[in-house]
């Protein structure tokens, strides 16, 4: 029997880790030293900025406006998904049966 | 467990689905059964895969028992009952059905390599099957997670996505077991401990993913994705334990979901790429669909009220998962050693 050898795993996660807490300390560095330091989030740069409507509501984006253009684009294929599974038992069962009809044929071999 | 709250109007449904669902699979199953007795009279697994004949019975023995379970998986064209009943029961209890549907998983794959190895011949077939199957499961499942805006509903389809990443895992090694070349030593075995693994890591970030879905619904009172948000103002601590689920189930480093999938990709690249390229496509659309319930559900404006603070017993178990799941996506080697690669030499012997 091959033996699994774990080094194909090609994941050293230590060496990442490593390699991320350098990054961040050196972020942290040059930010110190170059980024501006006048941010004061107790203030009014703290508040997220709305345009358009002052109803609070309405500046909300809502779960349901977030990928708009994914579910419009494939707006025929969600149908289709709708149209198949109806999440009825009745459509339950039809789709086992056609499940059952397809094994059999390729089990059996009936198909070749 | 699935109808507990019986003065809603779904959860009795659900329940009701389940419970029908369940009967279906199990008579299949206990025809499956029949037919072998019938046949051989024993029920001895070990006994059955020694003097199995591969006759057409045979053969139709071995699908009503893979059926079921695969049913009771929630494979994609037989997962409706899944985002059904896990919407609908309590958080904790949707964890058990789930990992009910994980322990199936374990049963189809030790009934496909017993058979299928037998003198019936069919892991070939079984392993295309798989592959067929897995595809299925991981693209409509994640791809109708994506759209949903019930926090509970969406989970669940991940879960049928995610059955989809260990069908494929584990179908490609069913398929080239058999091979005669030296595809399963160079990447078959891998491909099912990949599969494996991930059936162990599911089974940890999807537990955690339902008690933090518990917890935003418990405070919303309400599973609509819509009506949510900002609870990261309050309850930092759901946010930073639902961040390391989702970005487990979501595959990405140095977590354990990026692990068994690493695993997954890599193997299955060699039996066919394109497989691969399908189930990274499938991760990043995982990691969409997450960033759309932490957005909806933790961001944006604080929400009215105040959380309730969750007690410490729920505080800890959340605190052990995501331990587990960041420690195992570290050191992954010790569980592969001691838990799956026994657990495949055992399934792939013949």
């Amino acid at each position: 029997m091959h033996e699994f050898e774990l080094e194909y795993l090609n994941w050293m996660p230590l060496l990442w880790v490593c390699i991320f807490l350098i990054i961040m300390v050196l972020f942290i560095i040059i930010g110190k030293i170059f980024f501006r330091n006048d941010f004061d989030e107790m203030s009014e740069q703290g508040l997220p900025f709305y345009s358009g409507t002052s109803d609070k509501m309405l500046q909300l984006i809502t779960a349901s406006n977030l990928y708009w253009g994914f579910k419009h684009t494939l707006q025929s294929y969600f149908d289709g998904l709708n149209r198949l599974f109806i999440s009825d038992i009745g459509d339950f069962i039809q789709w086992f049966i056609i499940i059952v009809a397809i094994m059999l044929l390729i089990i059996t071999g009936a198909l070749m | 467990m699935v109808s507990f709250r019986t003065e809603r109007k779904h959860p009795p449904y659900a329940g009701y689905k389940y419970m029908f669902v369940s009967s279906i699979a199990t008579s299949f199953f206990l025809l499956g059964i029949a037919f072998l007795y019938a046949q051989y009279g024993s029920f001895n697994i070990d006994y059955l895969k020694k003097v199995m004949n591969g006759t057409v019975l045979d053969k139709i023995a071995i699908v009503m028992l893979i059926l079921p379970l695969a049913m009771k998986c929630g494979v994609v064209p037989m997962h409706m009952w899944i985002p059904d009943t896990y919407s609908e029961a309590p958080a904790p209890i949707s964890s058990m059905v789930k990992l009910g549907s994980l322990i199936c998983l374990y049963g189809l794959f030790r009934i496909a390599f017993t058979f299928g190895l037998s003198r019936a011949q069919v892991s070939y077939e079984l392993g295309m099957l798989f592959i067929l199957f897995g595809v299925l499961s991981m693209f409509v499942g994640v791809t109708q997670a994506l759209i949903q805006k019930d926090v509970k509903r969406l989970m669940a389809f991940h879960a049928v996505s995610q059955v989809g990443y260990m069908l494929l895992g584990v179908g490609v090694g069913l398929s080239v077991i058999k091979s005669g070349d030296a595809s399963f030593a160079i990447y078959g075995k891998i491909a099912i401990i990949g599969g494996l693994f991930h059936v162990v890591n599911n089974a940890l970030y999807k537990g955690l993913l339902f008690l933090t879905s518990g917890i935003i619904v418990r405070h919303y009172k309400t599973r609509d994705l819509n009506i949510m948000h900002g609870l990261a103002h309050y309850d930092k601590f759901t946010a930073l334990v639902f961040m390391i689920a989702a970005l487990a189930i979501s595959g990405i480093p140095p977590l354990n979901g990026f692990v068994s999938k690493l695993i997954i990709y890599e193997s299955v690249f060699h039996y066919n790429p394109l497989l691969t390229l399908i189930a990274i496509f499938v991760s990043v659309l995982t990691l969409a669909s997450f960033m759309k319930v932490f957005y909806s559900a933790f961001l944006g404006m604080p929400p009215e009220r105040r959380p309730v603070e969750q007690p410490i017993l729920v505080k800890c178990s959340m605190i052990i998962l995501s331990i587990v799941i960041i420690v195992i996506g570290l050191f992954p080697q010790g569980i592969i050693k001691l838990l799956i690669e026994p657990a495949v030499n055992v399934l792939s012997t013949f």
